[in-house]
């Protein structure tokens, strides 16, 4: 696993520490997944809902949305001279 | 001493303790155990007695009482709480106050429920010892020197401390009911899509379930006719009538009732002295004339790695909104808006978030979703259809909750698979996204609480509020207290 290919994926800056450490832990996780290659899926469709309850959407009727007294203050990201 | 709502709220109308004394007393209690529980992130002392004052006028002016009026809660903090900070267990949100509340912390309030404050967990509920909070581990009260289990730890320390009439949680592979079992509460888990997600911070999104800790499973069917039904702010959320959970605690006759106990449930890795308590508790309902089947759900020994596919992927996608921009704590000093996010980041997400995210970043990379995200989806059908058969042929199954008794703090820690493992009887009904009650069932040679689960169908809540609380009513093990 190319650790720090993943963290920059993930937009998590690591120490080297914990490169370390994340490595061999979830090498350590991914072994034991390995006990699904042996499950013979052919032919079953995957479940990605579990009460297939998807899209309850209400009436399009206009609401009040959150109401902000203020402003959202981010700091300077962009630095251009 | 344990009382259910309607004893407290019978208490209240004949003036034996007015809401004030009741919620001060509360207020008190956690003043007084909290710096050692670690139960309460926050507390709302001041606001919990303008409500009880709201209560006692009501009283005197001979109102009627709603459903949980005079009832106190603590509410795990990764349920938004208007104006109430929520930190979701994590340094990430320590100052985060949020402009709306989530749904079923909204339904409990608009029932009369007074909030005594936020409860513990697991950052964003990653764990199940609530070892991984950003605020230090909450203790197990029957010895302080172990882990309540979690993430709901809060809650169920909450609930068994008597901190609060009843705790909210969240179950997203056992986060309600392994905690329950480790501290000797009940607990409930409803089906998915019954009590909305909305306002809750995401963990896994098709696996997430509201639910709450109570005194009683005639508590808990109580809340749950207040929490359940549809949510327009959740499009998972089910429209089926809600019943009145309460009024059918009689509903299902023990005699003729078809309990299995599967075989996978019962083997290694099962403490007997847990084993031997389980056992005794299907002797119970033998002796009133269910009828006791062993059954096999062959795939269980699955539902570890399918959970650690499917969920840690859905974490990476929803954690990622956690950028610093909009909310929560950031690091200033970057250069460029990557280096701000990643930083950000890298600096204030716990361990076990970065830990989720990577795991959750890899698998859906590409060149391996397939592998793993597609093949854990396709098992997961394998495990519905076996829970499907299962379920023509018994109404509910008979399980213990954790392998073990509460562990000590530490024990874990460092051995993230070892920790995931202690979920292994409870993942699979997350998977399936089944009812799941656990309650009492004895307790062990250290006096530590042990518990047990009762599976049920589809929105089959009512028959397991009925079997826990017959149960309950012939027996004593959920109303034990540790000495605090």
């Amino acid at each position: 696993m190319n650790i720090k290919k993943i963290s920059q994926l993930a937009n998590i800056k690591l120490t080297p520490e914990e490169e370390k450490t994340y490595s061999t832990q979830i090498e350590n996780i991914f072994n034991y997944l390995k006990v699904l290659e042996t499950v013979d899926t052919k032919g079953v469709s995957p479940t990605f809902s579990t009460t297939n309850l998807t899209n309850q959407t209400r009436q399009d009727i206009p609401k009040p949305g959150l109401v902000l007294d203020g402003y959202i203050i981010a700091p300077k990201t962009i630095h251009k001279e | 001493m344990r009382k259910t709502i309607r004893q407290l709220q019978s208490d209240l109308l004949s003036k034996k303790y007015s809401a004030k004394e009741l919620v001060t007393d509360y207020n008190q209690k956690i003043v007084k155990h909290n710096p050692i529980l670690n139960a309460f992130l926050t507390t709302t002392p001041d606001l919990a007695i303008k409500k009880a004052e709201k209560v006692d006028q009501k009283l005197a002016e001979n109102k009627p009482l709603l459903k949980l009026d005079g009832a106190t809660m603590g509410v795990k903090d990764i349920f938004l709480t208007k104006d109430i900070r929520t930190t979701s267990g994590s340094k990430l949100l320590e100052n985060f106050v949020p402009n709306y509340s989530s749904t079923v912390y909204e339904r409990l309030e608009n029932s009369g429920a007074i909030i005594l404050g936020k409860t513990n967990t697991d950052t964003f509920a990653f764990g199940g010892s609530t070892e991984n909070s950003g605020y230090g581990p909450t203790k197990n009260p029957w010895d302080i020197s172990l882990v309540p289990g979690g993430s709901s730890g809060g809650s169920a320390v909450s609930q068994v401390a008597n901190l609060a009439t009843f705790n909210t949680g969240t179950d997203t592979g056992g986060s309600i009911r392994q905690p329950a079992c480790l501290c000797g509460v009940s607990g409930i888990k409803p089906t998915y899509g019954l009590n909305s997600r909305y306002g809750i911070t995401s963990m896994a999104s098709s696996f997430d379930c509201p639910g709450v800790f109570a005194n009683t499973v005639e508590d808990l069917a109580l809340l749950t006719e207040v929490t359940a039904g549809v949510d327009t702010h959740d499009a998972t959320s089910s429209p089926l009538p809600v019943p009145e959970y309460s009024d059918l605690l009689s509903s299902v006759n023990l005699k003729g009732l078809r309990i299995g106990l599967p075989k996978e449930y019962f083997t290694d890795p099962l403490d007997p002295e847990t084993k031997q308590k389980i056992l005794e508790a299907v002797k119970f309902f033998e002796s009133q004339g269910a009828i006791i089947k062993d059954v096999s759900l062959p795939s269980s020994n699955l539902g570890i790695a399918i959970y650690y596919i499917l969920v840690p992927s859905e974490i990476s996608a929803n954690m990622a909104r956690y950028d610093g921009l909009r909310f929560g704590s950031s690091k200033k000093d970057v250069t460029d808006l990557w280096d701000y996010y990643q930083t950000t980041r890298g600096k204030y997400m716990e361990p076990e978030i970065k830990r989720r995210i990577l795991i959750g970043t890899y698998l859906l990379s590409a060149g391996y979703y397939d592998a793993y995200f597609t093949k854990a989806s396709q098992v997961r059908t394998l495990i519905i259809n076996e829970y499907k058969k299962v379920f023509s042929e018994v109404d509910i199954l008979l399980t213990p909750v954790s392998p073990t008794p509460a562990w000590p703090i530490g024990q874990k820690s460092n051995d993230p698979l070892a920790m995931y493992l202690a979920d292994i009887y409870t993942v699979c009904v997350n998977v399936a996204g089944l009812p799941s009650l656990a309650i009492p069932c004895g307790f062990n040679s250290l006096n530590l609480p042990i518990g047990m689960q009762l599976i049920g169908n589809y929105f089959n809540e009512s028959k397991l509020f009925s079997v826990g609380h017959q149960y309950q009513q012939a027996t004593n093990f959920h109303l034990q207290e540790p000495k605090l």
